[in-house]
């Protein structure tokens, strides 16, 4: 969290680091006494010090935890941080400088306090009102990097190489207070573009649901192919190399599923029951069977039982389903299948 | 969540494609490169269309032509495609007349020579995505 907020730091200095060297120093100096108000909050005899000298430094100790805790999402916890760190740079200057006289011997400590100096003196160089523009002029870059969302990071970056081009002009809205500026002739399209995305979004979101298939006439085509025991295509050869290769298919599918949708869970873990019942069935009409052959064939009917229910997970193909294996001639095999399907469907 | 991303973008394939005409036979884009174009493309042919829907919709216009995006792209500050663009649209109005003067001339099964002659549209968006070099549309 705290690195975050560091990064965060650094990445809203950038902007007025890249119009003027002076506030370039004048940054860096806050950036690093930031650091050293951060690291003197974690470590316990800072804490204890300070602590123990006065009521005024605990109390700005105290209030810089929260804002290091917490990620600033709004302008005005921004503000309260900035002035918050500048208040404490004076009394971590005053602290570091009795601290130093304290304990000479700390090499950390005389580099924290020579980066305090510098910055003690860098104030005393710049004049108030050079401080005030500061003020005046980073909170509008702050501002206006803030109502952006990832969406419009597109623009924002696509604004950049058009504000050394063509006629500028700033925007008016009332969402945005910054000062970004676009070619005049695209105002109007960038506005309408806006508009229109922000309404794609929300169709998406309102209409939002995800495909099983790809094409829907390759799906129908599907749902019209006969189907044998457990749901597995009837018209392929079916040699073991192939069944073998269809079953690891069949198992990443099953994967997917279960990785993708949690809540169908339950109803797999039921209709699995029905499908071995469906299965014994099957092997009890045939006695030729060998006890190795009957547990692949449980095995084999666990896994169809997945993909079949994921196809019998909508109302729809289902139905389409069993209609299209009334329309054709049906073996015994596939009517007792038939029936516990609709079991199982009740 | 991606299908219907993908089935509002352009195909990545053709992107990818018409990437490499412009660069040499060695260079090799990468996947996220593709990506990034094809978004950056497809804003861009929504930003146009939209320019030019919009003059239509005013002049109480249903069909969006040619001249429409030429405007479109010259009001959004884009004159130099808007030029490369005229100029396409000339060639390729001439080639239809040419086409449609030998459909009246020959006879009917040599319809097919001619409709294999016509320009194909692919050509089309490959002009708006390359710069406008002057010795192709010269």
């Amino acid at each position: 969290m705290l690195l975050l907020l560091l990064q965060f730091l650094q990445l809203s200095f950038i902007l007025p680091m890249a119009m003027q060297t002076v506030y370039l120093k004048k940054h860096e100096g806050n950036a690093h006494n930031f650091v050293g108000t951060l690291s003197s909050a974690a470590s316990a005899p800072w804490w204890s010090a300070f602590g123990s000298q006065s009521v005024h430094q605990g109390e700005s100790c105290g209030q810089m935890k929260p804002f290091a805790l917490e990620l600033p999402n709004c302008i005005d916890q921004l503000a309260a941080t900035k002035l918050s760190a500048r208040g404490a740079e004076q009394v971590l200057g005053e602290g570091h400088t009795t601290q130093f006289t304290i304990f000479p011997d700390g090499c950390k400590m005389s580099d924290d306090a020579q980066k305090l100096q510098t910055t003690i003196s860098l104030q005393s160089s710049l004049t108030d009102p050079h401080s005030r523009f500061e003020i005046g002029f980073s909170q509008p870059m702050l501002c206006a990097k803030y109502p952006y969302t990832d969406q419009f990071y597109g623009l924002f970056s696509a604004y950049a190489p058009q504000i050394s081009g063509r006629i500028m002009l700033p925007l008016n809205m009332s969402s945005d207070d910054g000062p970004i500026y676009v070619n005049a002739k695209q105002y109007h399209g960038i506005i309408r573009r806006r508009q229109s995305r922000a309404k794609a979004v929300l169709d998406h979101k309102l209409t939002k649901r995800c495909k099983p298939y790809m094409h829907e006439s390759r799906h129908l085509h599907a749902m019209r192919r006969p189907r044998g025991s457990g749901g597995r295509f009837l018209n392929t050869r079916s040699s073991i190399n192939g069944n073998g290769k269809l079953g690891n298919e069949v198992h990443k599918t099953v994967g997917e599923q279960l990785q993708s949708s949690d809540s169908q869970s339950s109803e797999f873990l039921q209709s699995e029951v029905g499908t071995l019942n469906s299965s014994k069935e099957t092997n009890g009409s045939s006695p030729n069977i060998s006890g190795s052959e009957v547990t692949s064939m449980y095995s084999r009917g666990g896994l169809d039982s997945f993909s079949l229910n994921h196809l019998g997970s909508a109302v729809h193909s289902f139905a389409n389903m069993i209609d299209g294996g009334r329309g054709m001639i049906i073996p015994p095999k596939w009517v007792a299948a038939a029936g516990n399907c609709y079991n199982l469907k009740v | 969540m991606d299908q219907d991303v993908q089935d509002r973008a352009l195909p990545i394939a053709n992107v990818g494609r018409i990437m490499k005409q412009i660069l040499p036979p060695s260079a090799k884009i990468s996947k996220e490169g593709k990506q990034l174009m094809q978004e950056c493309v497809t804003e861009f042919i929504s930003f146009v269309t939209g320019e030019a829907s919009d003059k239509c919709h005013k002049e109480n216009r249903k069909t969006v032509n040619g001249d429409d995006i030429c405007w479109a792209l010259s009001s959004l500050g884009f004159d130099n495609y808007a030029e490369a663009i005229g100029r396409y649209l000339h060639i390729y109005r001439q080639g239809e007349r040419e086409k449609i003067n030998h459909t009246k001339k020959y006879e009917n099964p040599q319809n097919q020579t001619q409709i294999n002659r016509a320009p194909p549209p692919p050509l089309l968006l490959s002009r708006v995505e390359n710069p406008p070099p002057t010795n192709q549309s010269g």
